[in-house]
C-alpha cells in the first residue's frame, strides 16, 4: 500500500470515526487537526489498527507528530506484517 | 472481617465465582476468588524471596489483567502497600508520562515496581529518575519461592494508596488503611443487599470497564465483589472507550446486576452505540446504573434512559451518587429503585441534581469559608465525616493539614444540603476571588465560550498574581477554533468585551492559545489551577496567525450561516 492510498485510509478513519469533515495533509499536525484529546487518541488508534490491520503499540508515538508519521508508522507495519 | 487479606481468605472455597475478564472480541476467561486466592499467595511468596518485607510499597503498572490482581492482592497478602498506577496511553507523551511515574514512585518511597510486559519496556526513563531498589519487574521476574502464609495486617495498617488528581509536580497520595477500605466496601454491599436482596432477587453480578487504579474501579467494584464472593466482570477502559456497545451487551450476555461509570460514559453511550450493536440485547437484569466521579446531568440521564429502554433498561436503575478518593469513595447514594430528582440551586435557581443522603456512618457538614456550619439550602464548603476517611496524603503533611481537620474532610466541593440530599455545584478551590468578589469561573467563562473564533467550552477563567503585584488579577485563557478565523488580537478583544459585559469583571489579560492546550483531568474537565501554574510559568502555547485558508474558510461558513458542530464525547 502506498503512502496516498494510507493517507486516503486515514482520512476515510477520522471522518467515519471522528466526525472530521476536512482532508488531511501529510504535513498536518495530528493532535490540533483532529483535536485529538484522550478518547479522541484512542479511537483514532484502535480505527486505525482495524481500518489497516496492523497493531500500534505503546511507545509508537516517539516523533509522530503529522499525519505524515502516522502514515509512515501503518506503512511501516503494514511492511512487517507481510 | 477486618481487612482485605481477612476477605481473601475467606475467598479460598469459592470456586463458582470470581474475575472474569472480557476482551475487545467479547472472549471471555473466568478466574475463581479460589485461584486469585493462591496466585496472590504465590506472588506474596515471591515478594519476600526477592527481599521486600511487610509495609513496603510496591507500585504496580498495568492495564486491567489477571496479573495485576496477582500483584496487588499479593503484596496485600504479604502485608505491603500496593500502590496501582496508571499505564501510558498509546501514542501519548512519553516524557510527560515517564516525570510523573517517576515522582509518584518517589513520593511512595516504592522499592519495587511491578509492572506487565507490555508495559515494562516504556517505564525505563520513570525508573531511572525514582530509582526504586529492586527495579522494574514482571511477574515472570521474580524469583521462585512457595506459597506465603498470610501476613496478619490490623485494621489501621495502610491497604494501598491511590493518586487522587493532582498537578504533574506535586500529585497527591491517598493513604487508606485496611479499616477504611472494609467500611466504605461493607456499606457498599449492605446498601445493595438491602434493596436488593438476593433471595429474591438472585445473586449479585458486577460489570465495570472503569481503570483498577481509579478508586471507583477498585474500591466501588472490586472490593465488594470480593467480600461478598460474587462475580465481577471486567472490560478494559480502552475496550469500553472505542465501543461503548460492548459495556451494554456485556451486561446483557452474564446478566449483570450492578455497574458505575461517570456521567460522560452515558453520554457517550447514547450518542455512539447503533441500534444494530443492541441486537438482541436485553438489559433487565441491570438493577442499579450508579453515575459519579463528575457532575451528574439530569438531561444526560434522561437521554440514555429513552434511549435504552427499549431493550429493558430501567430508568429507577440510575442512582446519581457523590464520592472521592480521600474517602476511600462514596459518601452519599441517592435511594436506590427511585427515580433521580433535581432541585434548584438556592441563589440561582438553575437545577442541580440531588446526590441522595449520607451513607450509614457518614456526616455532611455545609460551612462557610470562616468554617462555621451553614443551615439547609445554603451553599457552602462541602465537609464530610465517615468511617472510610484517608489516614493522609503521603508525604505531604501541609497538604493532609488543609484538608483534614479534627476527624473531618474538606472535600473542596462547593455545595447545599436539602431535606437531607447532598447537591454539589462546583468546586470551591477554583472559585475567583477578586477584590474580595467571589466569582465562579465558569459565569466569566459562560460569556465566551460561544464567541465566534473561540473553541467551544475550552475556556478557563483563573486569579493570578502578576509578578509585584498585590493583588490578584482575572486572566481568561482561551483557545481559539481550529479553523483560526480571528487573529489572536482580536479575538482577545472580543473576550474583554463579553467578559466585561456579563461580569463586570476586567480581563488583566486575555491569553489566546492553541487548541488542545489547556490541561484536563481524566474526566474532561479543564483543570484551571494547573492552566494558571502553566501561564505563570509561561509553558502555554499561544496561537498562531491565521492563515489566508483559514480566513477564507471562515468567511464561507459564516456566509453559509453553518450550524456548528456538537456532541462531541467528553475527554477522558
Amino acid at each position: 500500500m502506498n503512502r496516498e492510498s494510507i493517507l486516503e485510509g486515514l482520512v476515510a478513519v477520522a471522518r467515519e470515526h471522528l466526525d472530521h469533515e476536512g482532508g488531511l495533509e501529510v504535513s498536518s499536525p495530528l493532535v490540533q487537526v483532529l483535536e485529538l484529546d484522550s478518547i479522541r487518541l484512542l479511537t483514532l488508534i484502535v480505527e486505525v489498527e482495524n481500518h489497516f490491520q496492523v497493531c500500534l503499540e505503546e511507545g509508537d508515538e516517539q516523533g509522530l507528530e503529522t499525519a505524515g508519521d502516522l502514515v509512515d508508522l501503518i506503512g511501516r507495519r503494514l511492511a512487517n506484517a507481510q | 472481617m477486618q481487612t482485605l487479606s481477612d476477605c481473601l481468605e475467606e475467598a479460598r472455597t469459592i470456586t463458582e465465582f470470581g474475575l472474569r475478564f472480557v476482551d475487545r472480541s467479547e472472549d471471555a476467561v473466568h478466574i475463581s476468588w479460589a485461584r486469585i486466592r493462591k496466585n496472590a499467595a504465590r506472588t506474596a511468596g515471591q515478594l519476600l524471596e526477592l527481599g521486600c518485607q511487610p509495609g513496603d510499597r510496591i507500585c504496580l503498572v498495568y492495564p486491567t489483567e489477571p496479573a495485576f490482581f496477582s500483584a496487588f492482592l499479593g503484596a496485600v497478602w504479604a502485608g505491603m502497600v500496593p500502590v496501582p498506577l496508571y499505564p501510558p496511553v498509546r501514542l501519548g507523551r512519553l516524557d510527560e508520562y515517564a516525570a510523573k511515574t517517576s515522582r509518584m514512585i518517589q513520593i511512595t518511597g516504592a522499592r519495587a515496581v511491578l509492572a506487565s510486559t507490555r508495559v515494562r519496556r516504556l517505564l525505563g526513563p520513570a525508573i531511572q529518575a525514582a530509582r526504586p531498589e529492586f527495579g522494574c519487574l514482571t511477574l515472570e521476574d521474580l524469583p521462585a519461592a512457595p506459597e506465603a502464609p498470610r501476613h496478619r495486617a490490623r485494621p489501621e495498617d495502610l491497604a494501598f494508596v491511590q493518586f487522587s488528581s493532582g498537578t504533574t509536580a506535586d500529585p497527591k497520595a491517598v493513604a487508606l488503611t485496611h479499616g477504611a477500605v472494609m467500611a466504605q466496601a461493607c456499606i457498599l454491599v449492605e446498601g445493595l443487599l438491602e434493596a436488593w436482596p438476593e433471595e429474591e432477587h438472585g445473586l449479585q453480578s458486577g460489570i465495570s470497564w472503569l481503570p483498577l487504579y481509579h478508586d471507583m474501579g477498585l474500591i466501588g467494584c472490586v472490593f465488594p465483589a470480593l467480600l461478598k464472593g460474587r462475580d465481577l466482570t471486567l472490560i478494559g477502559p480502552d475496550v469500553f472507550v472505542t465501543r461503548p456497545a460492548l459495556w451494554l451487551r456485556t451486561i446483557s450476555r452474564y446478566k449483570c446486576t450492578i455497574s458505575t461509570a461517570p456521567n460522560f460514559a452515558y453520554g457517550m453511550c447514547v450518542h455512539k452505540v447503533r441500534d444494530s450493536d443492541m441486537e438482541g440485547v436485553d438489559l433487565s437484569s441491570w438493577k442499579v446504573a450508579l453515575n459519579g466521579a463528575e457532575s451528574v446531568s439530569g438531561e444526560t440521564l434522561g437521554a440514555f434512559s429513552d434511549r435504552f429502554s427499549r431493550w429493558g433498561f430501567d430508568r429507577m436503575a440510575l442512582t446519581p451518587v457523590y464520592g472521592l478518593s480521600e474517602a476511600a469513595l462514596a459518601v452519599t447514594f441517592s435511594p436506590l429503585k427511585e427515580i433521580w430528582k433535581q432541585r434548584a440551586h438556592p441563589a440561582k435557581g438553575r437545577p442541580i441534581m440531588s446526590l441522595g443522603p449520607p451513607l450509614p456512618g457518614f456526616t455532611v457538614d455545609i460551612r462557610s469559608p470562616e468554617g462555621d456550619s451553614l443551615p439547609e439550602a445554603q451553599v457552602g464548603h462541602v465537609w464530610i465525616q465517615g468511617p472510610s476517611l484517608m489516614r493522609e496524603y503521603l508525604q505531604n503533611p501541609e497538604a493532609t493539614q488543609k484538608v483534614l481537620q479534627d476527624g473531618w474532610l474538606d472535600t473542596g466541593d462547593l455545595g447545599f444540603l436539602q431535606e437531607g440530599d447532598l447537591h454539589v455545584v462546583g468546586r470551591a478551590k477554583e472559585v475567583l476571588i477578586l477584590r474580595g468578589r467571589n466569582t465562579p469561573p465558569e459565569a466569566v467563562e459562560s460569556a465566551v465560550t460561544e464567541l465566534s473564533g473561540v473553541r467551544r467550552g475550552c475556556v478557563a477563567a483563573v486569579c493570578h498574581r502578576p509578578p509585584g503585584a498585590h493583588t490578584d488579577e482575572l486572566v481568561l485563557l482561551v483557545e481559539q477554533a481550529k479553523e483560526r478565523s480571528l487573529a489572536p488580537d482580536q479575538l482577545a478583544r472580543d473576550c474583554r468585551e463579553a467578559v466585561v459585559a456579563a461580569t463586570g469583571l476586567l480581563c488583566w489579560k486575555v491569553e489566546v492559545l492553541e487548541p488542545g492546550t489547556l490541561p484536563r483531568t481524566s474526566s474532561g474537565k479543564i483543570r484551571r489551577i494547573e492552566a494558571e501554574e502553566r501561564f505563570a510559568s509561561g509553558s502555554l502555547r499561544a496561537a498562531t496567525e491565521p492563515g489566508p485558508l483559514g480566513l477564507a474558510a471562515a468567511l464561507v461558513r459564516s456566509s453559509l450561516a453553518m450550524p456548528r458542530r456538537g456532541g462531541r464525547p467528553t475527554k477522558m
